[in-house]
Formats: structure tokens, C-alpha cells, sequence
């Protein structure tokens, strides 16, 4: 772990009362560490942490065991009525139809013995999602994120297999069976190339009859910018918000527009890259240890660790972890430019990874901050020109 | 509607919905149906920043109480 480096954020005087910061109620379970795909721009694999060599391709079941029932006593602790366990990786079907059976099997029985809701969702590159794996998930009530990042000669370019081939025909069979599946919950995160266009992303999937989308910026930092120009994502953004805006008669839900909106309308954020709140959720990996948010291994190589084993530790052990502590003080860890800027509140810094440089840490504005700002400026315009017009028209007689 | 607004911190736009007011009805009619829905959700569980929380892990699979 990069210790020093973490150091040198100034470390943060608490504003949550001493040992009770925000609880989560997020837990994203690293039951498979080792993908079918390898995806270019990929935080787990490509971008220079190399931890998952050190720790087994798959969670045991006696590990995720002792993980629910420390999940489970922690939720108790805390009167905490509900708790959402996501399904990760790597990619978490690769464990297999009869692990996740079981494991499934074993949060109801946990549910029922505790009285705690355990919602359960999985991310997936859907590649392996057939018939069998739908039924289950949707007999249990899971909740299903699906990789894509577009049309066929788009997501091809970055998700191929070990040996170059594209994924999309794989992926393209789940989205369709997918929509056709009554009662199943599911969505697609799609990581943005400001190469493409916006709006015919969100054509496709909206042809295919995907409800709920979210578009992802890519994982780079202050250390490693990203190859294309200020600029251009923003017009990406600015590009598809207007379509979604004003084009589509039944727009999809796309979470990171919303969550820009309703904070702007004095709302909350459902997306961890936007708002001012902790980045408080936590991950277990194959190994059992609790770790922070996982991207956050774009910033060093190993920079997650922590050796706090399921086993031997409850959840609340993870408050003492220094880059955790970061996680949930992050606001207060915002450059003077960010704490003056307009969008302050909405933006929130943008991503915690994306604001990250070797030798001042995580006291930065994200690495997008001019494309950030170019975009919520425009959402702002949008929503503020039809406010206004109700507002004028409505004047208390 | 009260069709009374206020700005915050520039970026933020606060509008209060008043459903007695049936003049408004019209005019929220022809509101964008997204922020139409957006203010809708608002009224409906307008205390939403008090109490801190998650981010969210970034999958988009949270919200399944929250259907179109």
C-alpha cells in the first residue's frame, strides 16, 4: 500500500461523530477474480495493479460464509433494515450456475434468520448469461448490470476475449433475451469513447429496450490524463443529453443526467461520481479482505490492500484504513478551486479516482474538471430555460 | 406549484411543487417529461440530503425499487 503517498492528503478533522461515520449498506463481492474478456481500459486488470495475482481465482463458499454472517451482524449492530451485496469480478459467472445457487440459497436463509433485506444485484459482461442464468436471477429477485459499450463496431473496439474477438455478438443474444424475460431487473453500464457518438449509444440500446443505462467516464487520473483533448468528452456529454433530452418519446433512465439534475434541484445523487457525500462502499475480494472502492487500484498498484480478513475482522475495522478514511472525508479534502467553484455541490470533485496525482493525492479537481463543468453547465441551461418559463407564468397572484 | 424559485450556490435551482394549484397543471403539463418526473420524485421524498449516505457502487442495478 502507498502509505506515503495517502499521507500527504492532509488528514481530515472528522465531521461525523468519532467512530460513527456513514454506515453503507453496499457490499460488491469480488466472488471471481479472473475475466473472460480483456477489456482495454479495464481498472481491474489493465491499468497497472497487479494484486489479483495474489489472490484465487474464485471465493469459497467457507469464506462467503463468514462474510455473510459478519455482513449480517454488522447490518444487526446498526439496525441497519437493508443491505445490497453486488455480485463482481473480474466476471462473476465464471464461478459457476451452482455457487451463486448456493450462495443465493444462503442469503435467504440469512434474511430469514436476521430480519435484513438482502437485495442482491450482479454486474456481468453477459457474455455467459444464458436462459439458466436469467431464471435464476430472476427467480431470486437479482438484479442484473450488463457491460456494453454500444453498437457492435464500438464495443469491439475495447471488449475482446484473450484473443482479439469482440464480444458484442455474446453480449448483443443476452441484451435481446434480457428484454424479452417478464420480470427480469437489469440495466447496462456503458463506458464512454468520446470518439463515438452519444446519441447513437443510446439509440442502440434504447432499439434493444434497455431502460436504465449509465454512462461511465473513463478511469484516468492526473498521473495517467487521458489521450484525448479537453473538450471532447463534453461534447460527448452535451451531445447525448440533448438527444435523451428532447429527442426520445420514452426516454431511458440514465442515471448519471438524473443524479446531476436532482442535485441541482436540491436533490441526492444515486451515482458515485457526482454530489458531495462519503465513499463509504466496500468490497470484499476472493481472498475475504475488505478493501474500498475497487477503481481506486487505478492509483497504485496495490494501493487497496489492506489485510482485513472476513475471518478475523468485522466491517467497522475498515474505518481505521487511511484510504478509506479518504473515501468518507473526501469532500473536505477539496482544492480551494473546487470549494469556490459554482458546481461545487453537484460535481463533488467528479470520481474519487479521477482526482488522484502521485504527490498530492486525492486533494485535486478531477482530471475532467473542465469537462465536468462544460457539461453540468449545460444540463444547468437546459433545466433552468424550462424552469423559467413555468416560473414566469406562475408569479403568486 | 408555487412556481416560486430560488438559486443556491449558482448551480442549484430550488422550484417548490404546490399541487393546489390547478392553474399550474397545464403548464406542468407541457414540462420535459424527465424533469417533470425528476420534480415529481422530488416532492415525493423532498428530505433527501439530510441524512449522509453512499455514493452507490457504480452499476446501475440499485435502484430496483425505483421501476419506470
Amino acid at each position: 500500500m502507498t502509505e506515503a503517498v495517502l499521507m500527504r492528503d492532509p488528514m481530515p478533522s472528522s465531521s461525523f461523530a468519532p467512530g460513527n461515520p456513514p454506515l453503507t449498506t453496499t457490499f460488491v463481492l469480488k466472488i471471481a477474480e479472473r475475466c473472460n474478456l480483456n477489456c482495454s481500459y479495464c481498472y481491474m486488470y489493465n491499468k497497472g495493479d497487479t494484486s489479483f495475482l495474489g489472490r484465487p481465482k474464485f471465493m469459497s463458499t467457507e469464506l462467503a460464509t463468514a462474510m455473510l454472517a459478519r455482513i449480517a451482524s454488522y447490518a444487526q449492530r446498526h439496525n441497519l433494515p437493508e443491505v445490497t451485496l453486488v455480485l463482481h469480478g473480474g466476471e462473476p459467472l465464471l464461478i459457476g450456475h451452482r455457487w451463486v445457487q448456493w450462495f443465493l440459497d444462503q442469503t435467504r436463509c440469512v434474511a430469514n434468520s436476521t430480519g435484513i433485506s438482502l437485495n442482491v444485484g450482479v454486474q456481468t459482461n453477459a457474455t455467459l448469461l444464458d436462459e439458466h442464468w436469467v431464471a435464476l436471477f430472476t427467480e431470486h429477485n437479482v438484479t442484473i448490470g450488463v457491460s456494453c459499450d454500444g453498437p457492435k463496431e464500438w464495443n469491439d473496439r475495447d471488449r475482446r476475449d484473450f484473443n482479439g474477438r469482440g464480444s458484442y455478438d455474446k453480449v448483443r443474444t443476452a441484451l435481446d433475451l434480457l428484454a424479452a424475460t417478464p420480470g427480469a431487473h437489469w440495466g447496462v453500464l456503458t463506458v464512454v469513447n468520446p470518439e463515438t457518438r452519444g446519441s447513437a449509444v443510446l439509440k442502440h440500446f434504447t432499439d434493444i429496450g434497455v431502460r436504465r443505462i449509465d454512462f461511465i467516464w473513463p478511469d484516468f487520473n492526473h498521473d495517467h490524463p487521458p489521450p484525448w483533448p479537453h473538450g471532447m468528452l463534453a461534447n460527448y456529454f452535451c451531445e447525448l443529453f440533448d438527444y435523451w433530452y428532447d429527442e426520445l418519446p420514452s426516454p431511458p433512465r440514465i442515471r448519471f443526467f438524473e443524479s446531476a439534475m436532482s442535485l441541482m434541484l436540491g436533490g441526492r445523487s444515486e451515482c458515485d461520481a457526482l454530489g458531495l457525500n462519503p465513499v463509504a462502499d466496500i468490497m470484499v475480494e476472493s481472498d475475504g479482505t475488505w478493501e474500498p472502492l475497487d477503481t481506486l487500484r487505478v492509483c497504485g498498484n496495490g494501493m487497496t490492500r489492506t489485510g482485513l480478513d472476513v475471518r478475523t475482522h468485522d466491517v467497522e475495522d475498515i474505518w481505521a484504513v487511511p484510504l478509506y478514511q479518504i473515501g468518507l472525508h473526501n469532500e473536505e479534502l477539496l482544492p480551494q478551486v473546487c470549494q469556490s467553484c459554482a458546481y461545487h455541490r453537484v460535481c463533488g470533485g467528479g470520481y474519487l479516482p479521477h482526482r488522484y496525482r502521485r504527490d498530492t493525492g486525492f486533494a485535486n479537481p478531477s482530471i475532467y474538471c473542465a469537462d465536468l463543468l462544460a457539461v453540468l453547465s449545460h444540463i444547468h441551461r437546459r433545466i433552468a430555460a424550462d424552469l423559467d418559463k413555468i416560473r414566469a407564468a406562475a408569479v403568486p397572484a | 406549484m408555487s412556481g416560486k424559485t430560488s438559486k443556491h450556490h449558482h448551480a442549484e435551482i430550488h422550484i417548490n411543487l404546490d399541487s393546489t394549484r390547478p392553474d399550474l397543471k397545464p403548464l406542468l403539463d407541457q414540462l420535459n417529461p424527465i424533469l417533470k418526473r425528476l420534480l415529481e420524485a422530488l416532492k415525493a421524498s423532498p428530505d433527501t440530503t439530510s441524512v449522509p449516505h453512499s455514493r452507490g457502487y457504480h452499476n446501475v442495478t440499485r435502484c430496483k425499487h425505483d421501476e419506470d
